[in-house]
C-alpha cells in the first residue's frame, strides 16, 4: 500500500518541478520586466518591456544596477513624466543619465535609491524633483519598494541577495501574467520606458519638454 | 514565519521533516520530539524572539501547576489562582489598551500608556492550557512528561491560530512509537490537505481581499454604500474570511498529518448551515467546543431553567466575540450571534419548520449582517453598511446588468433602482468579477469541503459520519489525476506568493 503513496509523492514532486521550470523558462524568454536583456522594439526604438511600468520600483532598481549611470534623476510622477528623453542629449551630452523617478516616491526611497546607484557606479551628478508629499511623516514607502534588492543597506554596507527579484521575475503569478500580456503586443501599451528609465512619450506638458 | 511563504515551504518544513524522521528512524524518540519542540519554538520566535519568553514561562508555569494538581493536591484555590494568572496575562496583553481607551471615552479622561504589543497566539495557547489545568483538576488527564507537554503546546502546525487542540487528542498521539517512522501515506495525505488549504488561502481568499478592502474603507470614509454594494461587501468578506481561516486550518491539519498527527476539524462548510445553531457547530469548531465545555456548561448550560440558559448563551457568545479582539465591534458581533441563537432556540420551541431554502437564506443573511461589525473598523462604518444593507442608501446596479434583464430594468427604474457605472462608490465591477464570485459561491455553498474530499483517509480527529458526503466520485485518492490536480494547485498557489498576505486570524 505504501508504494502507491510513494508513487504519488514522486509524481507530485516531478510535476510541480516541471511546472515551476516551465514557468521560469517562459518568463525568462519573454522577460516581462526587462531584467534579462530581451530587446523590445517599438516605433524603431529599443524600449523596455511594456510591463516594465507595472513593477516600476523593481524595474528601476534593476535598471540602475545594469545601466550603471553617472548621472541620476530622482523624483515622483512629475519627474517621471515631466522629463523628455531628449534632455540628456541636449544638456548632459557627456553624461550617462538614468531617470530613476517613479510615481509616489518618498524621500526615504530617494535616499535608498541614491545609495544603491552610487554603490553600483559612482555618481557625478544628481537631480531631484521635490514634492511636499515626499516629506509627509505618515507617507510610507511604496508597496513595490524593497530594501532587499538594493546593493547596499542604509549604512552603505553591501547587501541585497537578488533572490527576491529572481523569484518575482521568474517564479511568480505576476511575471507569468505579464509575460502573457507582453505577448499580446506592444501597440496596446501606453506607458513604455526606454532602457535609461525615460518614457518614450506621454511625458507631460511641463516646461522641460523640448 | 507564515505557512504561505517560500521560507516556510521550501526551507523550514523540509528541514524539520527530514530532521524529525532521520532522528526518529534511529529510535531516538525523545531527541526527535525535542527537535520538533525546538523547531516549533524557532517558528514562533521568527516574528519576534522576545515573545519566546512568554510562551516558555507560560508552559513551565502551567506544567508545574498541572503536575501539582495531578499529584492529589486537589486544591480548588490552586486551580482558580492558576486560571486567574493565565487570564491576567491574556487580559494584560490583549485587553489593557482597550480597557484604558474605554475609560477615556466613558469618563472623559486622558490616560495615555505605551501601546502593548499582543504576543502572537497568546489567545490560543492560553485556552489550551486552561483546558489542561481544569481537566487535570477533574482527574481526566494522564501522567504526561514535560517534553510531551511542550510538544502539545508548541507543535507548530497548530500553534499560531489553531485548531485549538485538546490534550486528550494530542498527548496520546505523541506517545505512539509509529509516529517516528516515515510513512508515505501520512506524508501524501498531509501534503494534499495542505495544498487544498494553501489554494484556498492564496488564490481564493487573497483574490477577494481587494474588493473587501476597497468597500470597507469607503464605508469607513462615510461614502454611503447602496443596497447591492453593501450586501456584496459583506458577502465578499464572508468568502474572504472563510477561505482564509478554513484554508489556514487545512494547512495546519495537513502539516500535522505530515508528522503523523491528526488534528481536530475546524470547519465543516458552515455557510451551508440551515440554522444558526448548526452554523456554530460548523464554524471554528474547536473554539465553539472550548466555549461550550469550559464556559457555557460551567455557567450552568441548560440545566438551570430556560431563562438562565438563554442568559448563558448570550454571555458565552459575547465573551466569545471579545476573545477575537479587544474592541466593541467584536462584542457587538458576539451579541448579535447570541441574539440569533436565542431567537432560534425560542423558534425551535414553537415546532414550526420552515422550508430548507428559506431557513438557509435566513441563516446566511443573519451571518452576513453580523460580519459587518466584525470587519468594519468603526461603529460609523458598521452603521453605514447596515443602512446600505437595509436599503436606506438606495439601490444601484452596474449598467451592464441591463443586458441580462430582458426589459425588467425599465420596471426596476420605476422602483428606485438606478443603473450606473456601479457601484460608483466601489469602483467598476466587471462581469469577470461577478464570475469570480459565482465561482467562490459554488465552492463555498455547493462543493464538498476538504475533509469530505479526504474522508477515506481520516483527515481529522472526528469520526467520518460527522462530516460525511455522499458524492463519492469526488473523493481524493492517490491516483495520477489527483496528483496532477494537487500539483497544479500547489504551483498556482506558490506562484501567487509574491504578494504575501497574513492570515486574518493571526490578529486574534
Amino acid at each position: 500500500m505504501n508504494h502507491i503513496f510513494f508513487a504519488y509523492s514522486r509524481r507530485f514532486f516531478i510535476i510541480s518541478t516541471l511546472l515551476f521550470c516551465l514557468s521560469a523558462v517562459f518568463c525568462y524568454v519573454i522577460d516581462p520586466f526587462s531584467v534579462y536583456g530581451r530587446v523590445y522594439v517599438k516605433e524603431g526604438m529599443v524600449v523596455n518591456s511594456p510591463a516594465f511600468s507595472s513593477q516600476i520600483q523593481m524595474g528601476k532598481a534593476i535598471g540602475i544596477k545594469q545601466y550603471k549611470p553617472d548621472t541620476l534623476i530622482f523624483g515622483s510622477s512629475r519627474t517621471d513624466s515631466g522629463f523628455s528623453p531628449k534632455i540628456p542629449k541636449k544638456f548632459l551630452v557627456n553624461n550617462k543619465v538614468y531617470n530613476g523617478a517613479y510615481p509616489g516616491i518618498t524621500i526615504y526611497e530617494i535616499l535608498r535609491y541614491f545609495q544603491h546607484a552610487n554603490a553600483s557606479a559612482p555618481l557625478k551628478e544628481v537631480f531631484i524633483g521635490l514634492d511636499f508629499f515626499q516629506f509627509h511623516g505618515s507617507h510610507r514607502p511604496n508597496k513595490g519598494f524593497s530594501e532587499e534588492r538594493l546593493a547596499v543597506d542604509f549604512n552603505n554596507k553591501p547587501s541585497g541577495s537578488g533572490l527576491k527579484d529572481l523569484q518575482s521575475t521568474l517564479i511568480s503569478g505576476d511575471a507569468l501574467f505579464y509575460s502573457f500580456k507582453a505577448l499580446t503586443g506592444l501597440g496596446k501599451w501606453k506607458k513604455v520606458y526606454l532602457p535609461n528609465g525615460f518614457k518614450t512619450k506621454g511625458y507631460g506638458e511641463g516646461w522641460l519638454i523640448l | 514565519m507564515l505557512f504561505n511563504s517560500y521560507i516556510f515551504i521550501f526551507v523550514f518544513l523540509p528541514i524539520v521533516l527530514v530532521g524529525f524522521y532521520t532522528i526518529g528512524a534511529k529510535s531516538h524518540h525523545r531527541i526527535a520530539s525535542s527537535w520538533l519542540v525546538a523547531a516549533s519554538l524557532f517558528f514562533y520566535g521568527w516574528w519576534n524572539p522576545a515573545y519566546l519568553s512568554i510562551i516558555i514561562i507560560s508552559m513551565l508555569f502551567n506544567y508545574a501547576v498541572g503536575t501539582a494538581l495531578s499529584e492529589k493536591i486537589k486544591s480548588k484555590t490552586l486551580l482558580i489562582t492558576a486560571i486567574a494568572i493565565n487570564l491576567l496575562a491574556l487580559v494584560y496583553y490583549k485587553y489593557f489598551n482597550f480597557f484604558i481607551d474605554s475609560i477615556n471615552v466613558l469618563a472623559d479622561t486622558d490616560i495615555h500608556l505605551e501601546k502593548i504589543v499582543l504576543p502572537l497566539a497568546i489567545s490560543f495557547f492560553t485556552f489550551q492550557q486552561i483546558a489542561y489545568l481544569i481537566d487535570t483538576y477533574r482527574g481526566e488527564t494522564r501522567e504526561y512528561n514535560f517534553l510531551s507537554y511542550c510538544l502539545f503546546v508548541t507543535f507548530f502546525p497548530q500553534l499560531i491560530a489553531g485548531p485549538i487542540v485538546h490534550h486528550r487528542e494530542m498527548l496520546p498521539q505523541f506517545a505512539k512509537n509509529s509516529l517516528y517512522k516515515l510513512n508515505y501515506r501520512h506524508l501524501v495525505i498531509g501534503l494534499s490537505i495542505f495544498t487544498l488549504g494553501f489554494f484556498k488561502k492564496a488564490i481564493l481568499a487573497d483574490g477577494t481581499s481587494e474588493y473587501v478592502n476597497l468597500s470597507f474603507s469607503l464605508a469607513a470614509s462615510d461614502v454611503p454604500l447602496t443596497f447591492f454594494a453593501a450586501w456584496a461587501s459583506s458577502l465578499c468578506y464572508a468568502f474572504q474570511l472563510y477561505f482564509d481561516f478554513s484554508g489556514y486550518s487545512d494547512m495546519a491539519i495537513g502539516l500535522a498529518r505530515m508528522f503523523g498527527i491528526v488534528l481536530p476539524m475546524n470547519f465543516n462548510s458552515p455557510y451551508k448551515a440551515k440554522n444558526i445553531t448548526i452554523f456554530w457547530r460548523r464554524w471554528h469548531m474547536t473554539l465553539s467546543r472550548f466555549l461550550r465545555d469550559y464556559l457555557y456548561i460551567p455557567l450552568g448550560g441548560n440545566r438551570k431553567g430556560k431563562v438562565r440558559q438563554l442568559i448563558n448563551l448570550m454571555l458565552t457568545m459575547v465573551l466569545g466575540g471579545l476573545w477575537h479582539g479587544a474592541g466593541w465591534n467584536f462584542a457587538i458581533w458576539g451579541f448579535l450571534h447570541g441574539a440569533f441563537l436565542i431567537i432560534h432556540n425560542m423558534w425551535s420551541q414553537l415546532g414550526i419548520k420552515l422550508p430548507k431554502l428559506i431557513s438557509w437564506w435566513l441563516t446566511i443573511s443573519a451571518v452576513l449582517f453580523a460580519w459587518v461589525p466584525f470587519r468594519a473598523n468603526s461603529l460609523e462604518a458598521t452603521l453605514n453598511l447596515w443602512q446600505g444593507m437595509l436599503g436606506m442608501n438606495g439601490f444601484l446596479l452596474p449598467k451592464w446588468t441591463t443586458h441580462f434583464m430582458f426589459g425588467l430594468d425599465s420596471w426596476l427604474v420605476t422602483h428606485n433602482v438606478a443603473f450606473g457605472g456601479i457601484l460608483q462608490q466601489v469602483g467598476s465591477v466587471k462581469l469577470v468579477d461577478v464570475l469570480w464570485f459565482v465561482f467562490l459561491f459554488i465552492i463555498a455553498f455547493l462543493m464538498p469541503n476538504t475533509q469530505q474530499l479526504m474522508q477515506r483517509y481520516r483527515p481529522v480527529f472526528e469520526s467520518r459520519n460527522q462530516y460525511t458526503n455522499t458524492r463519492q466520485t469526488l473523493y481524493w485518492k492517490p491516483t495520477l489525476s489527483w496528483s496532477i490536480l494537487i500539483s497544479v494547485l500547489f504551483v498556482c498557489s506558490t506562484l501567487s506568493l509574491t504578494r504575501i498576505s497574513e492570515f486574518l486570524y493571526f490578529q486574534f
